[in-house]
């Protein structure tokens, strides 16, 4: 055999067992430090996410009755109507859900313990984007005009970029990079004291790949319909279809 | 064996509450024009779109497995399945102990009024299943019960029990009933070998053929019950290991609309001590959601523990 086909075998002897045992442990220690390279920087971006808007005086969701979560539930269950889209989770949210995308809390030990007046729903829509409808409640209109102006703002959203739908009116667009590392499409819009909010965090791919197949605009598409089908919406116009 | 016989009275009640009557047909007319985007080859909202990397926040490990049931081939609303996940087991196995819960303390004999009051203490209310209200709960044969009960073997005798009101939100095919229920048997051994018996796969196939008769005597005329299928289903409970059950599948036809329903019902059950702690889920068109099943029974256990038996 030649050296080269030499070089193609197992190597031999100690030394060159070393070698290639120290090759072997080299790559696996390569493996696991971009492993955890990438899980730091999506805890360091929610972490960082956290720290920014914790020195922020964002306003918090009311504290309710128990059976007025039900009113919240209906008033984003509309969202993805009629089992469009598989619903994996919902439950209540604090305000901060803004920003730190956190999941929503399980229902509480004591039935008659007060509840945050945050609803939130996520579904998985049929092409595998991420659909999240949340609705938000407010002491006053001002605290919720406050709040959307703070949570539809690039501030402690990591790669925002802002902009105005056509849908619904006096709505706000953000695009983001969320906690997860995801890209994502937010719409927003305050109705007296409560804050709606409808996101979809396309599915598949980096964000580059998702930015560079069309994926942010699709997403704004859908979500400034859907944001419509909300009863409060009070979208003047009929929004056309979410895109195919 | 009592697993059955809840799993018979939900799909019953299903049937009496929602497949076809008068409130079905408007439910199948086609869907709004929301359908979102295009639906790529094998694009299952669900389990798989877990593992999407542009997935906005990757909900927990799924931990719900249903392992794959005559007739589920393609359905709607694909069951969770985490292969390999923690907790999995060959459907039909022996349940396993559930640790610590041989342990519950009974300081005192277990009576039938006590039994009640634990039960009545655990159980799930209107505030724990936001925007549901209290339904009337449909009533199952006598006869049909007995029957299904027979699938796992010989009931064991129930000193106590007591169940919530039928949680029922949502409308049309958005609509979803959730219950639970609290019996309390002699002892953990008895609950753990009644729990044992019903995960034959005689006992499911009993079940099938008992479900499907009862669906199809007690639905509304004007509809049509295509097939059902049972298949083990478990759930990952915080602190308390996993819960064990049924998840039943229903598909029903409306003829004249051409359409076909699918309907979900599970019915699961957490031993904890001399008790069974069991959870009921009925939906249209997918299953309830894996999590909210799992933070309803980890609500329940919780309420478990802080209340003496």
């Amino acid at each position: 055999m030649s050296d080269s086909d030499g070089d193609q075998r197992p190597p031999r002897g100690p030394g060159r067992r070393r070698l290639w045992a120290l090759s072997v442990v080299l790559l696996t220690c390569l493996g696991a430090a971009a492993v955890i390279a990438a899980t730091r920087s999506h805890s360091s971006v929610r972490v960082s996410a956290v720290r920014c808007i914790g020195a922020t005086p964002v306003p918090e969701v009311e504290r309710v009755a128990p059976r007025e979560v039900g009113g919240l539930r209906e008033a984003v269950a509309r969202a993805l109507p009629q089992r469009v889209g598989r619903l994996y989770e919902e439950g209540t949210v604090s305000s901060g859900v803004a920003w730190s995308d956190e999941e929503p809390h399980p229902p509480a030990l004591s039935p008659r313990q007060q509840r945050p007046a945050g609803y939130e729903m996520r579904w998985w829509a049929p092409n595998g984007d991420d659909v999240v409808a949340d609705v938000l409640v407010f002491a006053s209109p001002a605290q919720a005009r406050r709040y959307l102006a703070l949570a539809s703002s690039s501030r402690c959203h990591e790669q925002a970029v802002r902009g105005l739908p056509l849908h619904p009116p006096l709505g706000h667009n953000l695009s983001w990079l969320n906690p997860d590392g995801a890209l994502q499409a937010d719409v927003f819009f305050a109705r007296g004291s409560r804050v709606y909010r409808i996101a979809d965090a396309p599915a598949g791919g980096s964000p580059e790949a998702v930015r560079t197949r069309g994926g942010l605009d699709h997403a704004f598409a859908t979500i400034d319909v859907l944001a419509c089908l909300l009863p409060s919406a009070h979208c003047t116009a009929a929004p056309p279809a979410v895109p195919a | 064996m009592r697993r059955g016989a809840a799993a018979l009275a939900a799909g019953a009640a299903l049937a009496a509450a929602g497949c076809g009557k008068s409130n079905l047909a408007p439910t199948t007319a086609p869907a709004p024009a929301v359908s979102v985007a295009k639906a790529p080859p094998q694009s299952t909202p669900g389990a798989p779109a877990q593992s999407v990397p542009g997935a906005q926040s990757a909900p927990a490990a799924p931990a719900q497995s249903v392992p794959a049931a005559p007739g589920q081939s393609a359905p709607a609303a694909p069951p969770q399945s985490t292969p390999g996940a923690p907790g999995r087991k060959p459907p039909g196995a022996r349940a396993p102990k559930v640790p610590g819960s041989p342990g519950v303390p009974v300081p005192l004999p277990l009576t039938a009024s006590r039994a009640a009051a634990f039960a009545r203490a655990v159980q799930l209310t209107t505030s724990d299943v936001p925007g549901a209200h209290d339904a009337a709960a449909s009533k199952t044969p006598a006869a049909r019960e007995r029957e299904a009960a027979q699938c796992g073997g010989h009931a064991a005798p129930t000193i106590g029990s007591g169940h919530s009101p039928e949680l029922q939100r949502g409308r049309g095919l958005e609509r979803e009933t959730i219950s639970s229920s609290v019996e309390v048997l002699r002892d953990a051994h008895t609950v753990e070998k009644s729990l044992s018996g019903s995960k034959s796969k005689g006992g499911l196939s009993c079940y099938e053929r008992v479900l499907a008769r009862s669906l199809q005597s007690e639905a509304d005329p004007n509809i049509k019950l295509l097939g059902v299928s049972v298949a083990p289903l478990q759930v990952s409970v915080a602190g308390a290991g996993r819960a064990e059950g049924l998840r039943i599948l229903a598909r029903v036809g409306v003829p004249g609309a051409g359409a076909v329903v699918k309907l979900f019902v599970d019915a699961v059950t957490l031993p904890y001590g001399p008790a069974e702690i069991d959870l009921f889920g009925t939906s249209f068109v997918q299953p309830v959601a894996a999590r909210t099943e799992q933070e309803l029974l980890t609500l329940l256990h919780q309420r478990a523990l802080a209340h003496k038996l």
